[in-house]
């Protein structure tokens, strides 16, 4: 490839805008066209094509990247969900993305992701929906997720079947997708909301449900402090009751993983909570 | 049990909260209907959905079968007004547009048709939209069609007579898909009636395109409704040809796409 190298991506530019960036720069880059060739076969100017796959400027329309899809044989369908998320988290309007769509060409690029890539969605789905739920906390919000990374995984299928472990991929992505969305304190996902659909505040028999708020509360709050694969863990374990198998195979790692990563939760738990643990000296509960 | 056993016990969530909706807009535009669901992306795999070459290739089953139909020519002899056809000719015209290659123009058609309740022009919008891969709008349609699009989840067995057959599925898809199996374009051509219809129609259309300027939709020429009689006559031999006025539209014979209009 010729030309001047490619500038990095614009530290402006948004988590979903990222999603469809950077498989769209991968498979620029991967196929050896220069910028100054994409701009002649897609009849836009240079300086436009160079914005576009940096991240620069106003929040590109459609109608560019659909030019650039053809060229670099990207199927649109995908790219074109993930845009119109982008595009609502950069505050367009539903009619300029709707308006921005109808006026670009179809193509006949195949719409229908790979047959492994579907099983794959299709076999995932429920435990995505079942993590996304503990910190979206509505319905259409998980969905959305969910359904964001599966094209994002769908764009970047060719490398996820490349990679050393495609449930491991296809983790990080949906995870990545969910904290983006999730409100953070002090770095920590917010998890406290979740205290509030407990069983056990809807079923302990005589129970003072305002205690157990308090006590769920500040152990949600503990939680969201874990670190990443701990933190999963945990929610899959507890919050969501999965056996260690299933949890293991949603993360893409061995079962002795999920098994040390529960003992080490539980030991930092005790930790935080002052409780009395392995190695611990027994200490105050912090709600009391 | 050690106690954080029994707190980690205890933040075992219900399976289906009731989370109310939050009255602040969601960034990722959840909310405006903007998004899909995951349902209607990934869910086509499933056995039944219809995937995108799937419905496309139903959708022209489908309206090679309208054309064909015995009842087409005198819907499209009927007009409301000069230029708007009854709501079943208007599903014809959308059909014969759709053949035509000029999708746009049919799915005009069959908005106005589907917007009098024509459940099979609602059922042409949901392969459309669905060939298109617009899956929310393919939805949409799909609730508002009284037709059935899946297939029969459980085989239908007839009572009486005793059957030929022990199950058979009758679901609209199913058939569709029978259909196009038994035409072979190649070898089975279209009736006289049919392709004169195809080769005039898409002319017309566009001829009343440029004639009207203000309406927004691809309306039929002048003296459309006579020209179909006349087809219909000269084609089946049935009744009398209508005067029709000898080059009644200035454009008839310019082909091809609509002119652009801006919208």
């Amino acid at each position: 490839m010729t030309g001047r190298k490619l500038g990095p991506i614009s530290d402006a530019v948004g988590e979903t805008h990222r999603a469809w960036l950077e498989p769209l720069r991968r498979r620029f880059l991967a196929s050896g066209v220069t910028v100054g060739e994409l701009a002649d076969q897609s009849r836009y100017s240079k300086s436009k094509i160079s914005e576009l796959l940096r991240g620069e400027g106003l929040y590109p329309r459609w109608e560019i990247i659909h030019s650039v899809l053809r060229i670099l044989q990207i199927p649109p369908g995908p790219m074109c969900r993930l845009w119109m998320a982008a595009a609502l988290e950069a505050n367009k309007k539903k009619e300029w993305i709707e308006g921005c769509i109808d006026t670009a060409v179809r193509t006949t690029v195949p719409r229908l992701p790979p047959l492994d890539h579907r099983a794959f969605a299709l076999s995932n789905t429920a435990a995505y929906t079942r993590y996304g739920e503990v910190f979206l906390r509505d319905k259409v919000r998980v969905r959305t997720a969910v359904s964001n990374t599966f094209d994002i995984l769908w764009l970047r299928w060719d490398e996820a079947l490349r990679s050393p472990q495609l449930q491991r991929f296809a983790w990080r992505i949906f995870r990545r997708t969910v904290m983006s969305r999730t409100p953070h304190t002090g770095g920590c996902p917010e998890l406290r909301s979740a205290a509030f659909d407990t069983v056990a505040l809807d079923s302990a028999p005589g129970a003072d449900p305002f205690a157990q708020l308090e006590e769920s509360l500040t152990v949600m709050t503990a939680i969201s402090r874990l670190p990443a694969q701990q933190l999963d863990v945990v929610v899959f374990k507890h919050l969501r009751r999965m056996e260690n198998a299933a949890i293991a195979d949603v993360l893409g790692v061995p079962e002795a993983s999920v098994q040390q990563a529960a003992r080490y939760a539980v030991r930092q738990l005790n930790q935080m909570l002052g409780l009395k643990g392995e190695t611990d000296e027994e200490g105050p509960f912090l709600w009391q | 049990m050690a106690v954080i056993d029994e707190l980690l016990a205890r933040t075992h969530l219900r399976d289906d909260p009731d989370w109310p909706r939050d009255i602040v807009a969601y960034p990722d535009g959840a909310d405006t209907g903007a998004v899909p669901s995951p349902e209607a992306l990934w869910d086509f795999a499933v056995a039944g959905g219809h995937d995108d070459d799937a419905a496309a290739l139903d959708l022209t089953t489908l309206c090679e079968s309208v054309l064909t139909h015995a009842g087409t020519a005198s819907l499209l002899e009927e007009f409301d007004t000069e230029h708007l056809p009854v709501p079943g000719g208007a599903r014809v015209l959308g059909c014969v547009l759709h053949l035509a290659d000029d999708p746009d123009s049919a799915r005009m058609w069959w908005q106005y048709a589907a917007g009098a309740d024509d459940d099979i022009a609602a059922f042409c919008l949901y392969l459309h939209h669905r060939a298109l891969g617009e899956f929310d709008v393919a939805d949409r349609w799909r609730r508002w069609t009284g037709i059935d699009t899946q297939p029969s989840p459980t085989p239908l067995t007839p009572t009486s007579p005793p059957p030929p057959v022990q199950t058979v599925d009758v679901s609209t898809p199913t058939v569709l898909r029978i259909l196009a199996r038994l035409i072979n374009r190649q070898r089975r051509p279209r009736s006289e009636f049919a392709a004169a219809v195809m080769n005039y129609v898409p002319t017309a259309v566009a001829a009343g395109y440029v004639d009207n300027p203000d309406i927004e939709m691809p309306v039929a020429g002048r003296h459309f409704a006579e020209q179909i009689s006349l087809i219909l006559a000269v084609t089946t031999g049935r009744g009398q040809a209508p005067v029709v006025p000898l080059f009644s539209c200035p454009h008839q014979c310019m082909p091809g796409p609509l002119p652009y209009r801006p919208t």
